[in-house]
């Protein structure tokens, strides 16, 4: 191991020799806190539970039904990322110290040690980013969509109860199950993670599906909006992509009939993780501001015939055809919005709907559709906006649905 | 094509490798090449407009620098050239604005006027390349420059690609001189060049776009403007907006000349660390400031016919300033606003014979309440985008309301404006530094381009936003 040698930039033989130390102090720091969380890392998560119930709670934000667990888990984050940023800023240090000893370098090789550094940042992130407590930090200025994914998918592995239930889909899903609501009524039996991205086409959510094994979800519950069916787009998604998406991107069709920017955006984000997580970067750094109405453009124009996507209908196909082949369940619900907007839309698009969903989910056996009527009619009162409902509408929806979920389940 | 896109990023990729393998005049040919076909990737229509503008130009300043030719005749072939370029001007960016507001004046009166509207795309930055080729004979007719032999040579100066849509406004004396003889591109150079160009990327992507959605959430252009307890921050992040935004720009394009052995003039310095008007025009859009003072303010007769003379002079220089933005009242407006607070810092100066101090801590009230004032000055401009007219005003007089009852606590746009605002500053307050980047340790240079590049990676918006001045 002889890095540290690299690192102090040129100066008096002390201070290079002081700085050494220094670096040296730092590492045993972190080498220490490694083996204080490696052989007491539980008993500490279980110190930290009983002395700090609350505010575990309020940073796991509803997925914490271990606290101890939690806690532990926090502290070994805690450890790798402290032992990655001090490799990092050591890494950073000998590409500028050996990269770079000369007055007079070429600006070749000044570019080349900043393109290194910005590389060693990547894979910095990339690292951070397999941490829970990495996105859980990133959200500490207030919630933003990509980091309370992230931060769900890493602590769905440390869920220990089964069925583990993954309500999946638009800002839509999000309003109509309360999460905490829904993990409190089931809690013993089973336990459900939020994994809603605002904005969701029904390809964005065929890729959040990707990203789960049997062992990780049990069963998935789709919100189906409409909406999500009308889009030629790939929207959040492409910020959670990783390599192994690529074949499928290609299978669908993503490069042929998608716009150019999803497939710069795509490509950007699969190299640069820097790139990928920009969206939590800049909620963590400038903050995210809640903009008035007027900022979110004008009115949805209503759905006609021709909106109904077959990129998307390729892709909601090609869902059920994973989840089934990876054993899991799908629950498809399919939703509504305001009605008195709905009423504005071209019957044909939702014959068009109906029908297919009908067709598509009759052919696999581990999935069910259930049309949002069926389950709990809403009316005008019950949104409130254009397609998302208020809490109590949302809670009675939670309630409703899990009565369904425990007879679909009886013994 | 703008800076900021992969188009762009292509189109450099043919250039740049082209550029330094070319021989000097060959170089010029391929650049003029490229920069007609930069311009007319927004509408090929365009390109007919500028070369015609550059043709009238060339043969009119060249007849003008014949030998014998009568003092009479070369002020008529300057005349033809004013008539020319303000005439295109005039018809493509102010004829709707006049003959509008002479209807509604009309109409007043009870006369139903009866005369059509042009139905006329703004071509981008017209203002930017009349003013350019304007300043050419006006110069070659003062005899301070010989007209350029050479029509490739002069069609490039007009039409270079970086700062054909959004300048600087470079003068012929600077710029032609550059594109007639071969140049030699340094290393100084290209480290600055690409230095400037990843500081405007930073300006542009990080902080005007990343404030671009605040200033429009509460200037609505698309819906109805909202005044509210917020509409502080709304001024805010449009005052920053417009720095990176415009500021960013001139960084890029001086940064891609640099690369290409050019020097295109400095436009920006620190206009948010002023302590007054003249010095705020001293450091905002510096070339199209000179330019008025060069061409209009001094012609007027400047500050030599006294007192009153001068301020007339001002007042007419900076409402001519502001109808350059656009063709709208808000703009003329904004022009007033400027030669209202010049002619005040000049009276305060004649009456007092006191001037703000360039150092200590004196100066910072100062700085912070012409920054105020600059503010208040970005709220008229900014409402000359949102609608007609009477709209306009209303939405002024809404936001002088709201302005005077702001929020109690910080708002949630809050910080994105301190934030980014903040980093607005910072290079303002270094931005002598910054421009001495080849000055620069290696690693200090290396350090820099990295926290460049991950600022603009990390925290830029890529939603296609165009740059504000694209319009004037």
């Amino acid at each position: 191991m002889n890095a540290p040698a690299t690192l102090p930039p040129p100066g008096t033989p002390a201070k290079a020799g002081a700085a050494r130390y220094r670096y040296w102090g730092w590492a045993l720091l972190v080498a220490a806190a490694w083996g204080v969380v490696a052989w007491w890392g539980d008993d500490l998560g279980a110190w930290l539970a009983r002395r700090f119930p609350r505010v575990l709670a309020a940073v796991g934000a509803g997925k914490v039904p271990d606290a101890a667990a939690f806690a532990s888990g926090r502290l070994r984050d805690a450890v790798a990322l402290g032992a990655l940023a001090l490799g990092t800023v050591w890494g950073a240090l000998g590409l500028l110290g050996k990269g770079l000893g000369r007055r007079h370098e070429p600006f070749g090789r000044v570019i080349w040690v900043a393109v290194a550094l910005v590389v060693l940042g990547n894979a910095a992130a990339w690292l951070a980013g397999q941490r829970a407590l990495f996105w859980l930090a990133l959200q500490a200025r207030g919630h933003e969509n990509q980091a309370a994914f992230r931060a769900k998918e890493r602590l769905l592995g440390e869920i220990r109860q089964r069925p583990r239930l993954a309500v999946v889909g638009s800002s839509q899903a999000n309003t109509q199950f309360r999460e905490e609501s829904f993990n409190a009524a089931l809690g013993g039996e089973a336990w459900m993670v939020d994994l809603h991205f605002p904005g969701s086409t029904v390809a964005d959510v065929f890729f959040v599906t990707e990203r789960f094994g049997p062992g990780e979800v049990e069963a998935f519950i789709y919100y189906a909006s409409p909406l999500s069916f009308a889009s030629r787009e790939l929207t959040t998604a492409r910020d959670l992509l990783r390599p192994s998406d690529l074949a499928e991107l290609h299978r669908l069709g993503v490069w042929r009939e998608l716009p150019g920017r999803v497939a710069r955006y795509t490509a950007l984000g699969l190299a640069m993780p820097l790139f990928q997580y920009r969206g939590p970067w800049i909620n963590a750094f400038t903050g995210t501001p809640a903009l008035p109405g007027g900022a979110r453009g004008g009115e949805r124009k209503p759905l006609q015939g021709g909106d109904f996507s077959e990129f998307q209908q390729r892709a909601f196909v090609r869902m059920l055809e994973r989840v089934a082949a990876k054993g899991q369940r799908l629950v498809v619900i399919a939703g509504r919005y305001r009605p008195s907007l709905e009423a504005r839309d071209d019957p044909a698009f939702r014959r068009q709907y109906a029908a297919f969903l009908e067709t598509a989910c009759a052919r696999w056996p581990g999935v069910k559709l259930v049309w949002q009527d069926e389950l709990l009619p809403q009316n005008e009162a019950d949104y409130r906006d254009g397609t998302h409902v208020t809490e109590e509408a949302g809670e009675r929806f939670t309630r409703r649905f899990v009565e369904k979920w425990k007879e679909w389940h009886a013994p | 094509m703008v800076f900021n896109s992969l188009t762009f990023l292509l189109f450099c990729a043919v250039v740049f490798p082209l550029y330094y393998r070319l021989g000097f005049r060959a170089q010029n040919g391929m650049l003029l090449a490229a920069s007609y076909l930069f311009y007319g990737w927004w509408d090929w229509r365009f390109t007919a407009l500028l070369l015609a503008t550059t043709t009238v130009d060339y043969v009119l300043a060249l007849k003008m620098d014949a030998p014998g030719r009568g003092d009479r005749a070369r002020r008529a072939l300057l005349i033809t050239s004013l008539v020319a370029n303000l005439g295109v001007l005039g018809v493509f960016k102010y004829f709707n604005f006049f003959s509008q507001s002479l209807r509604e004046a009309l109409l007043q009166v009870g006369i139903q006027p009866d005369w059509p509207t042009l139905n006329l795309i703004l071509p981008v930055g017209i203002s930017f390349y009349t003013f350019l080729s304007m300043s050419y004979t006006i110069d070659v007719y003062r005899r301070e420059l010989p007209a350029a032999r050479r029509f490739v040579d002069f069609a490039l100066f007009v039409s270079y690609f970086p700062h054909l849509v959004a300048g600087p406004i470079v003068r012929a004396s600077y710029l032609l001189p550059q594109c007639s003889r071969p140049r030699r591109v340094t290393a100084a150079q290209v480290r600055d060049g690409v230095w400037l160009f990843l500081l405007g990327m930073v300006k542009k992507v990080v902080i005007a776009d990343g404030l671009g959605g605040i200033a429009d959430a509460g200037f609505a252009s698309q819906g109805a403007p909202v005044a509210d307890a917020n509409s502080w921050w709304y001024i805010l992040a449009f005052t920053f907006q417009i720095y990176g935004d415009f500021s960013g720009y001139s960084d890029m394009a001086r940064g891609l000349a640099k690369t290409m052995g050019f020097e295109l003039v400095e436009n920006f310095r620190a206009p948010y660390l002023v302590s007054g008007p003249s010095q705020f025009w001293q450091n905002w859009h510096i070339s199209l400031s000179t330019w008025l003072r060069d061409y209009l303010y001094i012609p007027l007769g400047g500050n030599r016919n006294g007192r009153w003379l001068t301020y007339r002079n001002l007042m007419l220089t900076m409402l001519l300033g502001g109808l350059w933005h656009g063709a709208g009242l808000a703009y003329l407006l904004w022009g007033l606003y400027h030669g209202a607070l010049l002619c005040v810092q000049r009276v305060w100066r004649e009456l007092t014979g006191w001037r703000a101090p360039a150092e200590g801590w004196l100066r910072w009230p100062l700085v912070a309440g012409f920054f105020g004032l600059t503010t208040l000055g970005w709220l008229i401009f900014r409402a000359g985008a949102c609608g007609p007219e009477i709209r306009q005003g209303a939405l002024i007089a809404d936001y002088l309301r709201a302005m005077a009852t702001p929020a109690a606590t910080l708002a949630p746009v809050a910080w994105p404006v301190l934030v980014l605002g903040a980093l607005a500053l910072l290079m303002q307050a270094g931005y002598a530094s910054l421009e001495r980047f080849s000055h620069w340790s290696p690693r200090r240079q290396a350090l820099g381009l990295a926290v460049g590049l991950a600022l603009v990676v990390m925290l830029g918006n890529y939603e296609g936003a165009q740059f504000i001045y694209f319009q004037f």
